[in-house]
């Protein structure tokens, strides 16, 4: 009985043990091949094997119609082992047959345009350096063509290094806009660097063991954290129209012995910016071409002050709050003094006029502009110019981008109270300018301008999808009335003396600049920044065109800006397929 | 352990032992010797089969990789093609190169347009023929990409140095099929990509199909 019993015990106690031991092997196993699987396996392929990076590639600059205006491509740099320059060999028919130096120097300088002295050469120094050197940069970014063709020879002391290089197919194509990258990719301006975090990639990471033939063992390759490329961004910009812009803003100003020019056009709805065009302009593949001062976007960039393209802000403000009308009437003289310090005159001496305030528009008055405006309270005027958005930045965000200068109407001294109602004693950005026009000629809804329609991820979403909401800064009839006014200026303002000035079929309504800039020292310069903004079709307005040339010296009045306006906004009529209109002029009086 | 083993059969074999014939044993051994060899042998062979399965196996696999290998040298060089070539298309498409060839042809831009309103017919502007110079040369804007690009109206006369710029296409076509093909180790499937390397060529592609024409209400 008791052996029986003692027996039991032990078959009990062995079982038990048994168990137990199975037991902690169990919970070992998940442990290591559920729980910690991924954590060893790393470090077990790190252990192994080698580590490579798999590179995200930086998202493209897109227009909406899908034209490619910035993209990141693979260039190629290869580097010889100078060591066994000497002993080397190349593939011929499927052959490695052994070449010299001097043999592989001359088929691949066959290949890439170089002298042969330009491979040897770096060769035979390194070598002079230290004999066993292993390093030597021979050829330097070349596209994927050229590297099949150095590859293809299977030279064997030859090898190859990928890297990715910025381009814009485009060229100086809105280059301003887009900006550009550094040496060492680093955005440094203009959208790229706006939208850098939709744009940038990172970098993944994967491990691999080769085996002793150099092919990689199956099932070894794993990868640890997977690349992500960046998104596209889709800007509104059109590049065609773009290009017809700079080509054109170019011709004048060359034409004109002016300094720089710009051309914006802007739609009425949306607040789109369809062109940002400049001269001098940068092409981002070459940027060298062009001076330092001239990589910026001046649309967002450079501030001016305006003149008589102002005049219609001040108008708005005073046709809003109802103190005048588009036929309220006003004796104009050419120069006025209404208190000490203060001295306004208007760009060419004439005999007192009778003049409505569209007419004070249509000849752009400054002293009419004066008289009317300085009735209005300066904080009032002050609130409209900011509701304008006059003083700060406009919705596009573009780095680097300039507020303008504004001051308070409590630092306002006589004179700049006064010419502050013309445009000048004042500075505002192009980009300001053409959100205030926009307001103008968008009802009265002022909607903030946007350089992108979006950043397209990978997966299709659109995000950063710039707001289209609307403020009210005029009512819809002071819209009206402003472009109906303005419609007189290609018919009887100072530039209906250019010939051919009006489009067939489309009412347009335009105002033109002669500003004066300041000279830095508290005077105004001798020459002339001169301008002409317009919309089309006033009935039913749809884009907003600009000019403005820089100190133009062969004309130097607004008359320098008319045929451009013109052309420009021919060419954006027919682009876009706007319709002619339909409604009759509104045929303001200028005179009574 | 020993001795509970020793005991263990002894106390149940008791009852069972007592009518047997006593010389049963030896019989009973050679039965039990003749299973052992039997089982060694399926054992050995059993190993073996593994072994000579595993080996299959292995080839088929390590075959596969390097299958993979090329497949993947072969993707890598069509990645570079497709860039290369999607590349060239976006320079050649840039507004500056167009413009310059189509003034180069001959096109001159007219800039007064005249427009038809269909609603009652009316012509909208006065038609007037374009002047028979363009005003542009179309290069105005620069492009450091379009530096190189030959027009179409240049490439038309320099015919001769196209052909042997396409004897040196085929020459690299071959020498690079021979370079995969040594490590791709015959699976014959490298030589498809690289037939198409004399994309290099810079010759205008000639327009088939039908030309594009707006589309009209």
């Amino acid at each position: 009985m008791t052996s029986v019993r003692a027996h039991r015990r032990r078959t009990a106690v062995a079982i038990a043990t048994v168990l137990v031991i199975v037991a902690v092997f169990v919970v070992r196993l998940v442990d290591v091949q559920v729980v910690r699987a991924d954590t060893l396996d790393r470090q077990a392929a790190e252990r192994r094997g080698d580590v490579s990076v798999i590179e995200g590639t930086r998202g493209s600059i897109l227009a909406e119609d899908g034209t490619v205006l910035a993209r990141t491509v693979l260039r190629y740099n290869f580097i010889a082992t100078p060591k066994y320059a000497d002993k080397g060999t190349r593939t011929e028919n499927g052959k490695a047959v052994k070449v010299t130096l001097q043999q592989a120097a001359d088929a691949i300088a066959a290949i890439t345009g170089q002298k042969a002295s330009d491979i040897t050469g770096p060769i035979e120094d390194a070598l002079k350096q230290n004999k066993n050197s292993e390093y030597a940069l021979v050829v330097k970014n070349v596209d994927a063509s050229t590297y099949q063709k150095i590859s293809a020879l299977g030279i064997s002391w030859l090898d190859a290094k990928s890297h990715q290089v910025r381009v814009y197919p485009d060229g100086a194509v809105a280059g301003n806009i887009l900006g550009f990258l550094n040496g060492e990719g680093t955005a440094q301006a203009g959208l790229e660097k706006e939208y850098d975090k939709c744009l940038a990639s990172s970098n993944g990471e994967q491990t691999y063991q080769v085996g002793a033939d150099g092919v990689t063992i199956p099932g070894s390759t794993k990868v640890q954290k997977a690349a992500k490329n960046g998104g596209d961004v889709v800007t509104t910009i059109d590049p065609d129209l773009q290009w017809f812009s700079q080509d054109e803003i170019e011709k004048t100003v060359k034409e004109l012995g002016a300094q720089f020019g710009m051309v914006s056009v802007v739609s009425v709805k949306d607040a789109k910016i369809k062109v940002a065009a400049q001269y001098p302009s940068a092409d981002p593949n070459n940027l060298d071409a062009t001076g330092t001062q001239y990589w910026k976007a001046m649309m967002f960039q450079d501030m001016y002050e305006p003149g008589s393209i102002f005049k219609p802000v001040t108008a708005a403000a005073l046709l809003d709050t109802g103190m005048v009308t588009p036929t309220t009437q006003l004796v104009v003289p050419d120069t006025l003094s209404p208190q000490e310090g203060v001295f306004v005159s208007d760009s060419e001496s004439h005999p007192v006029q009778n003049l409505t305030l569209t007419g004070v528009l249509t000849e752009s008055s400054n002293v009419g502009m004066s008289e009317l405006g300085t009735k209005m309270s300066d904080k009032e005027r002050y609130d409209f110019m900011r509701k304008f958005g006059f003083g700060s930045t406009t919705g596009a965000n573009f780095p680097g981008e300039s507020a303008g200068l504004l001051s308070k109407p409590s630092q306002w001294d006589a004179q700049t109270r006064y010419a502050t109602t013309f445009g000048q004693g004042l500075s505002t950005t192009q980009a300001q300018m053409m959100s205030a026009y926009q307001a103008i000629a968008n009802g009265g809804v002022r909607v903030p301008l946007s350089l992108i329609a979006g950043c397209r991820q990978a997966d299709g979403t659109m995000t950063d999808v710039p707001s289209s909401t609307g403020t009210r800064v005029v009512s819809k009839q002071t819209s009206q009335e402003i472009l109906g006014m303005l419609e007189n200026v290609l018919k009887g303002g100072p530039i209906s003396t250019l010939p051919n000035l009006e489009i067939p079929g489309y009412l347009v309504a335009a105002k033109t600049g002669t500003a004066q800039e300041p000279d830095g020292n508290g005077g105004y310069k001798q020459s002339y920044y001169v301008s002409v903004m317009g919309v089309a079709p006033v009935d039913d307005p749809q884009y907003i065109v600009s000019v403005n040339i820089g100190f133009p010296t062969t004309i130097t009045s607004s008359l320098a800006a008319g045929p451009l306006f013109k052309t420009m906004m021919s060419q954006v009529l027919k682009t876009f397929r706007v319709q002619p209109s339909t409604a009759p002029p509104a045929d303001y009086p200028d005179t009574y | 352990m020993s001795q509970a083993t020793a005991s263990l059969p002894s106390t149940r074999r008791a009852p069972e032992r007592r009518t047997p014939p006593r010389l049963e044993a030896l019989p009973r051994a050679s039965r039990r010797a003749r299973p052992k060899l039997f089982y060694a042998a399926v054992a050995v062979m059993t190993v073996m089969a593994v072994v000579v399965v595993q080996l299959l196996l292995s080839i088929g696999v390590s075959q596969g990789a390097y299958r993979i290998e090329s497949l993947q040298q072969t993707k890598a060089h069509l990645a570079r093609q497709y860039q290369q070539a999607s590349e060239k298309v976006q320079t050649l498409s840039s507004p500056q190169n167009l413009a310059a060839n189509a003034v180069a042809l001959g096109m001159v831009s007219d800039a007064s347009p005249v427009y038809l309103r269909l609603s009652d017919g009316a012509v909208i502007g006065a038609p007037t023929p374009a002047s028979a110079t363009a005003d542009s040369t179309g290069q105005l804007v620069q492009n450091a990409l379009t530096a190189g690009i030959p027009l179409v109206t240049a490439s038309k006369s320099a015919k001769a140095p196209k052909d042997s710029k396409a004897a040196q296409g085929t020459a690299t076509q071959t020498g690079t099929g021979a370079a995969t093909g040594s490590t791709a180790s015959g699976t014959g499937e490298s030589g498809t990509p690289d037939s198409n390397q004399s994309s290099d060529d810079d010759s205008p592609v000639p327009w088939t199909g039908a030309l594009p024409a707006p589309s009209t209400h």
